[in-house]
């Protein structure tokens, strides 16, 4: 009977630790890990959409990288990248920009003078804004950018970058990327 | 064997098991599911290395911390909270606490569950876990001993010894 006893608790034992196995395992393989995705373009507003291409437009956009931007020299590139912002609501939408964390700045250059230069061909609008002023401006919910998109409308823009002269000490290009702008539209 | 240590081991055991037994019931049943908290974008609420519980939500509100697949990446798991829902539209709004701005539109297909509970660095241990050291460590390993303990009580009890041990 003793024996039987045991042979009914080594069981059970034995049962029980192959059931923890079995769901820690399912478990782990299961379970997945809460990331945020990085974006470099964004709309923090739930009607105004963003888009890199004028064809897929979401809420978030990978961004770019200005490379070769040389102290004193033009704004780069001279084509400038193009961002399409699209007021999908019900009233015209004042922009705000800013900038929501420190870009990736290997090469130490002064970001007070790295000027990012954005421009709308169909309105005129254009503006310069130092990339220090925006990441500052970030929490106090941006820069006004003295530009409207109205309803149903897609503002197309050009990015560029350029640096002051003293901005940065040595004769070739440097390298500043993960730039991640926010754009804001206020109901106006 | 001390009898303190034996009623932890028979306490461990059960707890263990019935944990394991109500969480594969709620997985089938209720979309039972862990997330480890990986950034700091629902900080003060969540931290990186925090388990999030979540099950399958019956209504989204605003204010519900929600888990959804990442348009970007389906694979990604993101844990916002819930700012706008649109169900006429059939989507939401969501928001992680720290950030200033907006996550794209969520799909309410889209939505995996809703967080209901909070597990202060859990997320260290499921991380660990996930590992092939930990899993071995922390689970094969003791699974192991405590299989062979008993299969050598057993073996004890019956006077029972392998060819070549007599």
């Amino acid at each position: 009977m003793k024996s039987l006893k045991q042979l009914l608790r080594a069981s059970l034992v034995i049962g029980c630790v192959g059931l923890i196995v079995s769901a820690a395992t399912f478990a782990v393989l299961q379970s997945q890990q809460a990331v945020l995705a990085g974006n470099t373009i964004n709309s923090a507003t739930a009607f105004l959409s963003v888009s890199t291409d004028n064809l897929a437009f979401n809420n978030s956009k990978p961004g770019f990288t200005f490379s070769g931007v040389v102290p004193g020299g033009a704004a780069t590139p001279a084509a400038g990248n193009p961002v399409y912002l699209k007021n999908n609501g019900s009233s015209n939408l004042s922009l705000k920009i800013a900038i929501s964390s420190t870009p990736t700045n290997l090469n130490g250059v002064d970001l007070n003078k790295v000027f990012l230069e954005i421009s709308r061909s169909d309105t005129g609008f254009s503006q310069s804004y130092s990339l220090k002023s925006l990441i500052d401006s970030y929490a106090s919910g941006g820069t006004a950018m003295n530009d409207v998109v109205t309803v149903g409308a897609t503002g197309q823009y050009l990015l560029r970058v350029s640096m002051s002269a003293d901005a940065f000490n040595g004769s070739s290009g440097v390298t500043i990327s993960g730039i991640d702008i926010v754009f804001t539209g206020v109901a106006s | 064997m001390p009898k303190f240590l034996r009623l932890f081991l028979v306490v461990l055991l059960a707890v263990l098991t019935i944990g394991s037994l109500a969480g594969m019931v709620l997985w089938k049943t209720a979309e039972l599911r862990l997330y480890s908290v990986q950034t700091t974008s629902m900080q003060p609420v969540m931290n990186s290395g925090d388990l999030a519980i979540s099950l399958r939500p019956k209504t989204i509100k605003n204010g519900d911390i929600i888990s959804y697949k990442s348009a970007d990446n389906a694979t990604q798991i993101v844990s916002h909270r819930v700012v706008e829902v649109f169900p006429e539209r059939g989507y939401l709004i969501s928001k992680g606490d720290s950030l200033g701005y907006a996550d794209p539109p969520v799909p309410l297909s889209s939505v995996t569950g809703k967080t209901v509970l909070i597990v202060p660095w859990a997320g260290h241990l499921s991380d660990f876990l996930h590992k092939p050291l930990g899993l071995i460590g922390l689970v094969y390993l003791p699974a192991l001993a405590v299989v062979s303990y008993e299969i050598a009580r057993l073996m004890n009890r019956y006077n029972y010894r392998p060819y070549g041990l007599r």
